[in-house]
């Protein structure tokens, strides 16, 4: 046929779908009426009427292969043939609503979470940054055989600027708070930037411009671009913004811009979305080795992550010339990849946890299939039925694929809205410091990956929980099979090990999950056991911004620590007062220093973490004086300079001796930093500064009032000075109390970021607490799910088997012993289930030892504890139908036919 | 008609010639009517289950050459009729000329052999 007769032939048999019913009555007429003729005409010819019509018959030829041949030319018999599968399906669904129930929440459960998860995974992993080419952009870093450090000190910074290799638009970015000043004085976040910042990371103006390259030098003026949401707060989104000034920290700053609206998310730090945008006008000739801000880069055409690091070799050796000593001999720079900075080591938790649903939905499809090849069992006349009437094997499984497509179908759109609902109420309420998921996980939602996601899983359940029960049915005898009575169709041996095996692998499934799980909960335990070093409760802490010209000497800032200390302790409800430049788990600044009257083989004897405080910082937060004493009142400006170690100082550097005896200067001989010898006066207690699971870094305390100058107006431009305030009552109700006391004190500064020092712990073990729970969940649902299952291989197994145990017990056996036979078969299936479970959980655990803290990944207090609790579980879903069997009626059972 | 057809379609395609041109002739008629005419002309010669001119008669219906309607029969039974549309003339002229020039090749093609 040409193509045109094609086509032609296609648009009819279009038509003819729509009219499918009409035309077969019309055709079978038709064709009736002819051999009606024919067989009128053999009568006529003397035939009798009976073989008159057989005749007919056979002239005509085969009724029924032409009725398939029109079938076949008309309409679309395959499209039709899976309709009428389709329509079938529904109906045998609306026959067994309960059955189907089951079946819809299983699969429902199962593909839900794992939509749930792949909605997170969704927008932290795979969900780009919105950035122009978000995977080209890199951070700069120095690497030494520690690890990597992601950040950088303003002389890096611009050796990396000159020699950048294969790494271009090297920018600088540090978000921090800063008073605006004239007027009701306020506090905002200022993101210090480069002028290359904007555009590496294609942030767009909506009016005016930003920073030119002069205006990003030391003297380069006082400018600043405006960010979007800020305008539009402040500002009402008036355009004579620009060109005005603005009192930032006292300083007035003209306002070259404003920004189009710009996504910061990813790299904004807790105080939230830069209001303004400052240059940050690093010194090309600084000197200065602190690090504290980022640096970020694009990778040049063509490059990798490896060649550019390799790129920046020339730029380690320039470093080290200028700077001798200032690089370790076996440090060196490198870039790592910025997106997979931003998404941290969340990567590795969240794979944990689709691999968790994965076996949740594995155990669910498991469930299905089982609950299947039931109702393949009582089905098995209707199908035998069928393939007698000439519906082939491959029609046959087509027909139970279509089944299981349909309550996939179902059980797929209801796991989409339990998934993508749950994981949203389940982020509003606990979002577990996940990066990119936006405020209380609102980023998270229903896009086209999720979509298509949920629809291959539904596929892909269909077929491992269809295929099962259709291979299986398609094996059918079928002579065997209508010989048989009733509903006493013999599962067969077969049948019911394909059961079994089913059981035991979701068993198995379930019980490596649950050690998993257990690991996890142990890990959760212990470290909430950790001591923490202090005492968070009525604690509340707060900040306020002292950038600007009148805190540029150490005194000035003591002043106001000490002025402010005092206010506070005048209130009633107040315990103790003090301030810090940091507070533990919000990290400190790490310096190095040397013990004086000690033989030095390099530069320093160590490092530490240096913390400026004020008098009354340990009592504040409770921590532990071992030796010594604390600071007071009297450690001002014109004492004698005093600094006091933590116990791992103490114990790292004075195996034998005394500190107390000793002097240390920090950071000696450095410009800016370095400062005079102290005494050592005391010793306190460890804190756990960053993670809990970390072990505490030595640590050094001084009175802010006796650091140098130089380097407490840098701090006081870096970091915001925080209050800490002991309370008697209630720690929050004093809130503005206290920030009205600290405002007289400090001459009108605004104070900002209230919280109690309790969330701020909570905080630190939210990412690992909420993957604990989420895999508690799924653990608890492997369990249940696996309960089910043997629940129901047992039930069926009696049910199935009432007659032959009415024979055992109308032959005398005692009812316990038919009880206890059942739980021993029905245990067996589950015990090879937990044995299974051992053997993999044994082999898979070490895959997250990198999770734990102080459990072993075969740890055998779990290993011992999950296999009973799995097994007793398995025992109670085993009782009922042994109960169930023991109290069998010989009689009725053998009268059941 | 091209060359390089599979059987079938042969057979398909010269059924479908044989009924389009006994509408051609006879007029409107109904299955039963158009099988008795191509067993008569044929001399029985062309052993065909009837059933397949129904086939027959749904190609060329989707191909729009023949229309059908419903009527009486001569035993007063509802039945459908077929007629050849103005479509389907131009197709039966077509495809008759393409095999009076094949029959002509042929012939020619036979009595040179005979002849060599």
């Amino acid at each position: 046929m040409t193509p045109w007769r094609r086509v032609v032939a296609l648009v009819s048999r279009l038509r003819d779908l729509r009219d499918r019913r009409r035309l077969e009555g019309e055709a079978e007429q038709e064709l009736e009426m002819h051999i009606e003729l024919l067989t009128s005409q053999y009568v006529r010819a003397g035939i009798a009427p009976g073989e008159a019509r057989r005749m007919a018959r056979v002239k005509f030829g085969g009724v029924g292969q032409i009725k398939e041949s029109l079938r076949d030319q008309a309409g679309f018999p395959m499209l039709e043939s899976i309709i009428e599968d389709v329509r079938y399906a529904v109906r045998g669904i609306l026959k067994n609503p309960g059955f189907v129930l089951v079946v819809v929440l299983t699969l429902g459960v199962g593909i839900g979470a794992n939509t749930a998860i792949f909605s997170v995974v969704n927008t932290v992993l795979l969900e780009p940054l919105p950035y122009p080419e978000p995977s080209r952009l890199v951070v700069l870093q120095t690497t030494t055989p520690q690890g990597a450090a992601p950040v950088a000190s303003p002389t890096k910074f611009n050796v990396w600027r000159e020699h950048g290799g294969a790494v271009q638009d090297v920018s600088a970015y540090r978000f921090n708070v800063a008073n605006l000043t004239g007027g009701e004085p306020e506090q905002i976040v200022a993101g210090s930037v480069t002028a290359d910042f904007f555009r590496l990371f294609g942030a767009a103006t909506a009016a005016g411009r930003t920073f030119s390259a002069d205006e990003d030098r030391p003297n380069g003026g006082r400018v600043a671009v405006l960010g979007h949401g800020f305008w539009q707060r402040r500002f009402g989104g008036a355009e004579d913004v620009v060109g005005g000034t603005l009192s930032i920290g006292g300083d007035a700053h003209t306002v070259l811009g404003v920004l189009a609206p710009f996504d910061t998310e990813a790299i904004q730090g807790p105080e939230g979305p830069p209001d303004v945008y400052l240059p940050f006008q690093i010194d090309p000739n600084s000197a200065m080795h602190g690090h504290f801000f980022r640096s970020v880069g694009r990778l040049a055409p063509g490059a990798s992550v490896e060649s550019a690091s390799a790129s920046l070799q020339p730029a380690a050796d320039t470093f080290r010339q200028r700077f001798p000593g200032a690089l370790g001999p076996e440090a060196s720079f490198s870039v790592r990849s910025f997106p997979d900075l931003v998404v941290g080591n969340v990567r590795s938790s969240l794979w944990i946890l689709m691999a968790a649903v994965t076996f949740v939905l594995l155990i669910a499809c498991a469930n299905v299939a089982n609950l299947l090849l039931v109702r393949a069992t009582t089905r098995k006349r209707e199908l035998a039925l069928r393939a007698a009437l000439g519906a082939g094997r491959r029609r046959i499984v087509r027909l139970l694929l279509t089944e299981g497509l349909v309550l996939s179908a179902l059980g797929g759109a209801l796991g989409l809205a339990f998934g993508t609902l749950g994981i949203r109420v389940l982020l509003a309420f606990n979002p577990g410091n996940i990066p990119r998921i936006g405020p209380e996980g609102a980023a998270v939602g229903l896009d086209w990956r999720v979509l298509a996601f949920t629809v291959v899983v539904s596929l892909a359940t269909s077929l491992v929980f269809g295929l099962f029960p259709a291979l299986r049915a398609s094996r059918t005898d079928l002579t065997e099979t209508l010989k048989e009575s009733g509903s006493r169709t013999g599962s067969g041996f077969r049948q019911q090990r394909a059961r079994a095996v089913l059981v035991v692998s979701e068993v198995g499934l379930a019980l490596v999950l649950l050690v998993g799980a257990a690991l996890f909960i142990r890990t959760f335990v212990n470290l909430r056991a950790v001591d923490p070093g202090f005492d968070a409760r009525q604690v509340v802490t707060m900040n306020m911004s002292l950038a600007s010209g009148r805190f540029d000497t150490a005194a000035a800032v003591g002043e106001v620590m000490r002025a402010g200390r005092e206010r506070l302790l005048t209130l009633p409800g107040v315990e103790e007062a003090a301030s810090a430049c940091c507070i533990p788990l919000r990290g400190g600044l790490g310096l190095p220093f040397v013990i004086e009257g000690r033989p030095l083989e390099g530069p320093f004897h160590g490092g530490g973490s240096f913390t400026p405080i004020s008098a009354g910082y340990f009592e504040a937060f409770g921590i532990p004086l071992v030796r010594g004493r604390t600071l007071t009142d009297q450690d001002d400006a014109g004492a004698p300079p005093v600094a006091i170690i933590n116990e791992t100082l103490a114990r790292q550097f004075w195996p034998d001796g005394d500190p107390l005896a000793d002097r240390i200067t920090v950071a000696k001989g450095t410009p800016v930093l370095g400062g005079p010898p102290r005494q050592i006066v005391g010793i306190v207690g460890d804190v756990r500064a960053g993670r809990l699971e970390r072990e505490p870094a030595p640590t050094m305390y001084v009175p802010w009032a006796q650091i140098p100058d130089a380097h407490s107006a840098n701090l006081v431009g870096m970091l915001p000075l925080s209050w800490i305030v002991r309370t008697r009552g209630a720690p929050l109700a004093l809130g503005e109390t206290v920030q009205n006391e600290l405002r007289a004190a400090s001459g009108g500064i605004p104070v900002a970021g209230l919280q109690s020092m309790v969330d701020v712990v909570a905080r630190s073990t939210a990412r690992s607490d909420f993957i604990m729970l989420l895999l508690s969940v799924f653990a608890g649902a492997a369990l249940l799910l696996a309960a089910i299952g043997i629940y129901g291989l047992t039930a069926y197994s009696v049910g199935q088997r009432t007659q032959e145990i009415g024979i055992h017990l109308a032959m005398g056996a005692d009812s316990d012993r038919v009880r206890n036979l059942v739980i021993r078969q029905g245990m067996a299936v589950a015990l090879a289930g937990v044995a299974l479970g051992i053997a993999s959980a044994y082999g898979l655990s070490r895959l997250i030892a990198g999770f734990l803290f102080e459990v072993a990944p075969r740890d055998p207090l779990v290993f011992a504890a999950v296999p009973l609790l799995l097994a007793a579980v398995a025992l109670a879903g085993v009782w009922l139908p042994a109960r169930r069997a023991a109290r069998v009626e010989p009689a009725a059972a053998l009268r059941l036919e | 008609m091209t060359i390089g057809k599979g059987r079938a379609d042969v057979l398909q395609g010269t059924l479908d010639l044989m009924v389009l041109k006994t509408l051609a002739v006879l007029g409107p008629q109904h299955g039963y009517g158009i099988a008795r005419r191509i067993e008569q002309i044929s001399d029985d010669v062309l052993q065909l289950n009837e059933g397949t001119v129904y086939a027959s008669l749904l190609r060329l219906r989707q191909q729009r050459w023949i229309a059908a309607s419903w009527g009486r029969s001569e035993n007063n039974r509802r039945a459908r009729f077929y007629t050849i549309t103005s479509a389907g003339r131009r197709q039966l002229a077509a495809q008759t000329e393409d095999w009076e020039r094949i029959a002509g090749v042929m012939a020619r093609l036979l009595r040179l052999s005979e002849d060599a």
